[in-house]
């Protein structure tokens, strides 16, 4: 098995994250262990070569580069912000891949690939703009396209996934298209026969980046052993929780092989997050933002006051709560335990709805009815939207 | 101005001086063999290996156990360790196949 992607230097603001990484890293240090021979092509410049032999070396990847021109990394606010990439006009010399499985991922580097196999994934990462897919190069028998929301919707200007997934099959020879969902799970849409949609499989705490290279490479693993792409796709679903949930990369034996880490989700459950923050400050809206717009790439249904109901006097708080009514979670933005926000977890208690709390600062005093009663609270401010994302579509 | 973060893995706390180490992090290569005579709260050797790749590695009186993974701390543990400090490793979690350590500064 070949798996062509890049290696990249990866870094965090909050939480503080710096490391090698990149998608042809992670995938190979994903599945290094389970597959013998496994050989990773990928695109290295002399700054960086020296980091990630060590994470080559460690991982037991044999990786064989091709060079580029600069160093490439990707520079994150937090998990959920868009990256600002750094080396971004990078270009590689020509990389060349023949073999009967491959996983193949879009690089930042501009260069030529050659890939001939009987089977394999393709997996564009994000494209930056909004383009056609691009199959230059990729000749491979049984592809599977593996895209996430955000990728679909850029490469076929419609935000509906089923008629995103259509295109994507019309425009390719591909044999199934696989949409990530994120918190939601997946669907997968075969060429023949009907779309299938899969849970998630929640975990106690989300580590977001890398989450699709590793769902890739397990896609891949169980596709190669002959799993059909609804099967393969459960795997790749249930690797990417295995790293979300561990921050270990090399994903265990037993869940390559089929057994989940933790118990899905059905994929076919609806639900709506209701976002209750202050949304006073700069800060405050600057969050908010952040928070709806990592739930709405992943098709979360959402309710935000500050949005769905706007600015204005006592008689918004009718029309918040009749959103919060129809909602089955809430993610609440606790930090300095503003009262409206305590107020609506107090009401939602009350109601039956789960609540997610998000503070880096928890008032345990302020806090100690909603602690008490049940809410779930974490310092970590993807694991809050993630989990409040999960709690809408019924996890426990 | 000052600000602090969530505990997390790998190169993911914030840059510690050579006497102030503590970090958890998964080790690489696992011997085992080796993985077969430790156990949780086992406290190892933290040493720098220069061959075939100089990073940084993790052994008991029996052997290697494995290597760190992570780049930008086998960085600083290299630096540290050329500078005549000295770590330990702590066995966290055993999963498996997977280990996972904290090293902490001796």
């Amino acid at each position: 098995m070949i798996i062509v992607g890049g290696t990249y230097r990866e870094e965090v603001t909050k939480p503080r994250w710096n490391e090698i990484g990149g998608s042809g890293m992670r995938a190979a240090a994903a599945i290094a262990a389970q597959v013998p021979g496994l050989v990773l092509l990928t695109a290295m410049d002399s700054e960086t070569a020296g980091s990630a032999s060590v994470s080559y070396y460690g991982f037991e990847v044999e990786a064989r580069t091709v060079e580029r021109t600069d160093t490439v990394a990707f520079r994150y606010f937090t998990p959920l912000s868009t990256p600002t990439v750094i080396g971004a006009d990078a270009t590689a010399e020509r990389i060349v891949a023949d073999d009967d499985t491959v996983c193949v991922f879009g690089m930042v580097e501009r260069g030529e690939v050659a890939v001939r196999a009987r089977r394999g994934v393709f997996d564009p990462q994000r494209p930056r703009t909004r383009a056609p897919l691009d199959l230059t190069g990729i000749a491979i028998d049984e592809l599977v396209l593996v895209v996430n929301m955000t990728e679909a919707r850029r490469l076929t200007g419609t935000d509906d996934i089923d008629e995103a997934a259509g295109r994507l099959l019309s425009v390719s020879d591909a044999v199934a298209v696989v949409v990530k969902r994120g918190a939601a799970g997946a669907r997968i849409f075969p060429r023949r026969g009907e779309p299938t949609s899969i849970g998630a499989h929640p975990t106690s705490s989300v580590w977001t980046l890398g989450s699709g290279d590793t769902f890739a490479a397990g896609f891949t693993y169980a596709f190669a052993n002959g799993a059909d792409f609804v099967e393969a796709a459960r795997v790749g679903s249930a690797s990417a929780a295995s790293w979300c949930g561990s921050r270990i990369p090399a994903v265990p034996a037993e869940v390559l092989n089929g057994s989940a880490p933790q118990p899905p989700l059905d994929g076919t459950e609806n639900g709506t997050v209701y976002l209750a923050s202050p949304f006073f400050t700069l800060g405050e809206l600057w969050l908010v933002e952040l928070a709806r717009g990592a739930l709405l790439a992943q098709g979360v249904t959402i309710f935000s006051p500050w949005h769905d109901v706007g600015l204005g006097g006592v008689e918004v708080a009718a029309k918040d709560l009749a959103g919060l009514d129809r909602s089955t979670a809430i993610l609440a933005l606790l930090d300095y335990s503003d009262a409206g926000t305590v107020f609506e977890c107090g009401y939602g208690t009350n109601a039956g709805v789960p609540i997610v709390g998000y503070s880096e600062h928890l008032d345990e005093e302020a806090m100690k009815m909603i602690v008490g009663t049940g809410a779930e609270y974490h310092n970590d401010f993807t694991t809050a939207v993630y989990r409040a994302a999960w709690r809408s579509l019924g996890a426990r | 101005m000052s600000g602090n973060d969530v505990p997390d893995y790998g190169g993911g706390s914030r840059p510690s001086r050579c006497d102030d180490v503590d970090f958890t992090t998964m080790l690489g290569r696992v011997d085992p063999a080796q993985r077969e005579l430790i156990a949780v709260g086992d406290t190892l050797r933290v040493e720098a290996q220069d061959e075939p790749v100089a990073t940084v590695v993790v052994r008991s009186d029996t052997g290697q156990l494995g290597v760190l993974t992570s780049a930008t701390r086998v960085a600083q543990l290299r630096d540290c360790i050329s500078r005549g400090y000295k770590f330990t490793a702590i066995v966290d979690v055993l999963d498996g196949g997977n280990v996972t350590v904290r090293i902490l500064s001796s």
